[in-house]
C-alpha cells in the first residue's frame, strides 16, 4: 500500500509497505543534479555525493559504511541531472539504524579537507574509467553536442579540472543551498509502517534549510555533430532529436515509436539492421526524458567499414517510419511496454526509488493504471504526427572510435529530407 | 514452494509458485557452455544460442520475436562456461503460448546456411565489442591462463566462429541438448502440475541421451599475462584456484571473499585502497565457481602511474589476511552473507533462473534455510584454513591497458610469498582442508 505525507517543514515522505517483505529499501532523493550547476563548478553534485559518505559531525567515514554493513545493509548512492540519490537496503529489523545514516550524511557532512583531496583522487579514476568505456562515453558527447554550452550538455562527473578546483567550502555552501525541504523525498518500501515511518524522518530531518531555490536553466536544443577518433575496435554512435519531457503529452507516444523503431527483437531496426545485415550486435532506439526537455535516439556499436553501410539504412528507417506504420507492430508496442511496466513492480526493493522519480519528476505519485491507459490511448494518427515531428528537426550525432566512414552531417541531412 | 518432477524422457522440470506474484518466468536451461568446446570449436555454443532463434520449420525468426513480444514478454538468452539459457518474463496469461513458441525453437530450428552466414557477422561484431572492454579481456584472458585446456572463451574468436559450419552446429545440437541435459524452469504464477503437463505434451523431440561426454582433467595453471591497449586506466585481475561448488567449502570461501573485498566498503581492500589511499574507484573479491572448478578473484582498476602501487598493496593484504582475521570482521561478514541470501530472496523473478542452476550443479534444489545453515556453520578456522590454502597456490595475474612499468610478476610472487610445491602435496592439502566435514560435502572433489 502506498501512502504520502508532507512534514511541516516541507520534506514529502512516501512509503511502500508489504506484508511479504523481509527488508525494507529507503533512501533520500533530492532533486539537485548536474543541471543545477555552472561551469566553473561542473561535477559538484556527483563530488557532494562522493564526499556525504566521508563524515559527519558524529560519524567517521569507516563508521557511515560499516555500521550498514555489519548488519549485512546495503548502502549506496547515485547522482544523475536532475537528481542525486542516497539510500539503503537493510533486513527490516534495522530499519531505524539505516533511516538514521541516510538522514545524518544529507544534512550532517563535515567535507573534511584531507578526506576531500584522497575522494578527488577517486573521482578523477571514475572519469578516466568513463573515458576507456566508449558505450557510455559516446551519451555524453551527444549530450555535449545536442545542449552545447548549458547544464544538461555538461557530463555529470565534471572534469579533472573542475574536480581538482573544488573545495570543501563550496561543497558544504553548495549543500545548504541546493538540498533544501522542498526537494527533498523520503521514501520507502517493504516491510515499513507509514505512520511510524514519518514520525522518525519528522525527528530526523530537522536542519534542512527551507529556504526557497530557482530551478535549473530551461534546456535549450540546439543540435549538430561531435566526431572523436579513438583507437578502438568500434565505432559507437549515437544519433537523434530532441525528444520529449516526462510531462509532455507527446512523451508516451515517443516511448511507442521508438519501441517499434528498435526496442526488442522484433523492431524495425534489430530486423533489418541486425537480423538481414549482421551489421551489428547492439543496436537499440530510445525515448529519455528529462524534466523540461528529452532525446529521442538511436545507439548503435558497429565496425569501422560496417558502418558505411549502416548509417544510410538508418536514415532510411526513419524517413520511412510515418508513412508506413502498421496496428500490429503498433500493437506489439503497446504490449511490450504494459507488460513492462507490470513486471518492473515485480521488484519491491525498487518500488522506492520509482515512487521518488515520479515525485520528484510529476510532483505526485501516478498510478499505473493511469500510465497504460494513455499507451492504450495512443492512435495510429498520433504516432505518425509525432515521427514527422521528429524528422523535421535538426539531428544530432556523436561517433567515437575508427570514425572514417561514419557518413558526413551534410549527407545525413540530405537522406533525411 | 519448489517442486522438481522428471518427465518420462528424461527431461527434467522445477517450479516455484509465488502467490503475491504478478508475471510468470519460465524457460530452459541446458547444460552445456563452453567448458564442452575445443580449440577448433571455441564458440560453438555461443553461436548456437544465437541461431536458435533463426527460426523453424513453423516460424521465421521474426514470427518468434513477434509471437514472444506481441504478448509483451522479454526475452533473455545467456551463454557461459557450463550453461546456455532461454528464458523470458511474461504475464502469467501468456505463459503456455509462450512455453510453446519456446520449445518450437529449442528443438525444431531450421540452421540454414544463408542464415548462419548473415548470423556470424553478428557474432563477430559482439566479439569486436568485447574487444573495447580492458575489464572483459583481462578476465578472458585470466581464464585462459589459469586453466588452459578448460576455459574457452564463451565468444570463440574471429577465426573459430568464422570455421564454424551448419553441420557443426547440428553435431552439437544432437550431441548437447539431450534430454538429460535440458531443464525447464519456472517460478511466479505457475501450478507446477498444469506446467508438467504442457512441458509432456511440447517436448518430445529434443534428442535422446547419447554416450556420456568427457571433459579434460581439471588442471590449473596459472601464470602471468598482459596485453598492451590505448586506454587510460590499467583493468587487473589477480587470482587463485579454490573449490568447486561440488564442496562445502565454498561457504567458508564466500564469507572470505566478503570480508577481503565483498561488494560493500568497508571490506579490508575497499578500505586499505580507496578510502585510506584513494588509489583506486574500484576493487572488489569474487568467487567464480562451477561443479568443476573454482577461482577467486580481486579485480580493480587504475591509472598507469598508480598501477604498481595498488598491486603491492593487495598482495601485502592478500598475503597476511590468514594470520590477521578477527572474530569480530568474520562474525560481520557472515552476517552480511545471511542478509545477502534473505534480500535476494524476496526477487522472485530470479528463482526460475536460481533453481534451473541448483538441478544443473547437484541435481536437487536448495530452499533458502539450507544456504543460511550452511553459512551458520562456518567457523573462523575454515576461513582461515581457506585463506591459506588458497593464497598459497600459485596466482594468474592478468593485466590489460597502458601495462609498461607495471610491477613483474616475480614481485607479486615474492609479496605473496610464494613457495613452489608439487602438485601430489597440493591434492592431498586441498582434500585435508575440508574442515567443514567430508561428510557434508555434496560430492568429493579433489581441487
Amino acid at each position: 500500500m502506498i501512502q504520502t505525507s508532507l512534514l511541516p517543514n516541507g520534506i514529502r515522505i512516501i512509503t511502500d509497505s508489504s506484508e511479504t517483505s523481509d527488508s525494507v529499501s529507503l533512501g533520500v532523493w533530492v532533486s539537485v543534479g548536474a543541471r543545477y550547476e555552472t561551469a566553473d563548478i561542473n561535477g559538484i553534485s556527483h563530488m557532494l555525493e562522493h564526499m556525504a559518505f566521508k563524515g559527519t559531525t558524529t560519524r567517521s567515514a569507516f563508521d557511515i559504511s560499516k555500521e550498514i554493513e555489519d548488519v549485512g545493509g546495503i548502502i549506496n548512492a547515485y547522482t544523475g541531472k536532475d537528481m542525486t540519490a542516497y539510500y539503503v537496503r537493510v533486513l527490516k529489523e534495522n530499519q531505524d539504524l539505516g533511516l538514521d545514516i541516510i538522514t545524518d550524511i544529507v544534512q550532517n557532512s563535515v567535507m573534511d579537507k584531507e578526506e576531500l583531496e584522497k575522494e578527488k583522487g577517486v573521482i578523477i579514476q571514475e572519469i578516466n574509467m568513463q573515458n576507456d568505456t566508449p558505450d557510455d562515453l559516446v551519451f555524453d558527447y551527444y549530450h555535449s553536442v545536442a545542449y552545447s554550452d548549458q547544464p544538461l550538455g555538461r557530463a555529470i562527473l565534471g572534469t579533472a579540472e573542475t574536480v581538482r578546483r573544488i573545495d570543501s567550502q563550496k561543497l558544504l555552501d553548495y549543500m545548504h543551498t541546493q538540498y533544501t525541504t522542498e526537494r527533498m523525498i523520503v521514501s520507502a518500501s517493504g516491510a515499513v509502517n507509514h505512520d511510524e515511518f514519518v514520525e522518525k524522518c519528522a525527528q530526523k530531518l530537522t536542519t534542512v534549510s527551507t529556504h526557497k531555490m530557482q530551478n535549473s536553466v530551461p534546456a535549450k536544443y540546439i543540435g549538430g555533430e561531435k566526431r572523436v577518433v579513438k583507437p578502438h575496435e568500434q565505432v559507437n554512435l549515437v544519433f537523434g532529436f530532441e525528444g520529449f519531457s516526462y510531462n509532455h503529452p507527446d512523451y508516451y507516444v515517443g516511448s511507442v515509436l521508438s519501441a517499434i523503431l528498435g526496442g526488442g527483437m522484433s523492431s524495425r531496426l534489430f530486423q533489418e539492421i541486425r537480423e538481414k545485415r549482421g551489421l551489428v550486435y547492439s543496436i537499440y532506439a530510445f525515448n529519455s526524458p528529462e524534466t523540461d526537455t528529452g532525446t529521442f535516439g538511436v545507439y548503435a556499436g558497429t565496425g569501422e567499414n560496417e558502418v558505411a553501410e549502416l548509417m544510410p539504412v538508418l536514415c532510411d528507417e526513419l524517413i520511412r517510419l510515418p508513412d508506413t506504420l502498421t496496428e500490429e507492430e503498433i500493437n506489439r508496442a503497446k504490449a511490450r511496454m504494459r507488460a513492462s511496466i507490470l513486471m518492473r513492480l515485480e521488484n519491491m526493493a525498487s518500488h522506492a526509488e520509482m515512487n521518488a522519480i515520479d515525485m520528484i519528476v510529476h510532483g505526485q505519485l501516478v498510478p499505473k493504471q493511469e500510465v497504460i491507459a494513455k499507451i492504450n490511448a495512443i492512435e495510429k494518427s498520433d504516432l505518425e504526427r509525432v515521427a514527422r515531428l521528429l524528422l523535421k528537426q535538426k539531428p544530432t550525432l556523436a561517433a567515437i572510435g575508427p570514425i572514417t566512414h561514419v557518413m558526413p552531417y551534410e549527407q545525413i541531412l540530405d537522406r533525411l529530407k | 514452494m519448489i517442486q522438481v518432477s522428471v518427465l518420462p524422457n528424461g527431461i527434467r522440470v522445477v517450479t516455484q509458485g509465488v502467490p503475491h506474484a504478478k508475471t510468470t518466468t519460465l524457460g530452459f536451461w541446458v547444460d552445456t557452455g563452453s567448458i564442452w568446446e575445443t580449440s577448433k570449436t571455441a564458440g560453438i555454443s555461443h553461436a548456437v544460442e544465437h541461431m536458435l532463434f533463426k527460426g523453424t520449420q513453423k516460424r521465421s525468426s521474426l514470427d518468434i520475436y513477434r509471437d514472444i513480444e506481441m504478448v509483451g514478454g522479454d526475452i533473455d538468452a545467456v551463454t557461459s562456461e557450463t550453461m546456455t539459457a532461454y528464458y523470458v518474463q511474461v504475464l502469467p496469461q501468456h505463459a503456455y503460448s509462450v512455453l510453446e513458441v519456446l520449445s518450437d525453437m529449442m528443438q525444431h530450428s531450421q540452421l540454414s546456411t544463408s542464415d548462419w552466414n548473415n548470423e556470424k557477422g553478428v557474432v563477430l561484431e559482439e566479439i569486436v565489442e568485447n574487444d573495447d572492454d580492458a575489464s572483459q579481456i583481462a578476465l578472458d584472458n585470466m581464464f585462459r591462463k589459469a586453466y588452459p585446456e578448460w576455459m574457452y572463451n564463451v565468444l570463440g574468436t574471429e577465426k573459430t566462429v568464422s570455421g564454424l559450419t551448419t553441420q557443426d552446429l547440428r553435431n552439437y545440437i544432437r550431441t548437447h541438448y539431450t534430454t538429460d541435459r535440458i531443464v525447464v524452469s519456472a517460478s511466479g504464477i505457475v501450478n507446477h502440475q498444469e506446467f508438467c503437463q504442457q512441458c509432456e505434451r511440447l517436448l518430445t523431440d529434443f534428442p535422446q541421451p547419447i554416450n556420456a561426454r568427457t571433459l579434460p582433467p581439471v588442471c590449473y595453471v596459472g601464470g602471468d599475462i598482459r596485453q598492451k591497449k590505448a586506454d587510460e586506466q590499467i583493468s587487473m585481475i589477480l587470482a587463485f584456484p579454490c573449490c568447486s561448488l561440488i564442496n562445502n567449502n565454498q561457504y567458508a570461501v564466500s564469507v572470505l571473499s566478503e570480508l577481503l573485498g565483498g561488494g560493500c566498503f568497508s571490506s579490508r581492500l575497499n578500505q586499505e585502497v580507496r578510502e585510506k589511499r584513494g588509489l583506486a574507484y574500484s576493487v572488489s573479491t569474487s568467487v567464480f565457481n562451477n561443479r568443476h572448478l573454482g577461482l577467486f578473484m580481486v579485480e580493480t582498476s587504475t591509472s598507469r602511474k598508480k598501477a604498481s602501487a595498488l598491486m603491492r598493496l593487495i598482495c601485502d593484504e592478500v598475503a597476511k589476511l590468514a594470520e590477521t582475521i578477527t572474530p569480530e570482521e568474520f562474525a560481520l561478514a557472515k552476517e552480511r552473507l545471511r542478509s545477502d541470501v534473505i534480500m535476494d530472496n524476496e526477487d522472485f523473478t530470479e528463482f526460475a533462473n536460481i533453481n534451473a542452476q541448483y538441478i544443473l550443479v547437484y541435481n536437487q534444489v536448495f530452499p533458502i534455510q539450507e544456504h543460511l545453515k550452511q553459512i551458520e556453520r562456518v567457523t573462523i578456522d575454515d576461513v582461515k584454513c581457506q585463506a591459506r590454502c588458497i593464497f598459497s597456490e600459485r596466482p594468474t595475474f592478468s593485466a590489460v591497458g597502458p601495462i609498461d612499468k607495471l610491477i613483474t610478476y616475480e614481485e607479486i610472487l615474492s609479496r605473496l610469498q610464494y613457495q613452489p610445491k608439487p602438485i601430489a602435496t597440493r591434492i592431498s592439502e586441498a582434500q585435508s582442508l575440508n574442515c567443514v566435514g567430508q561428510g557434508n560435502n555434496r560430492e568429493n572433489y579433489k581441487g
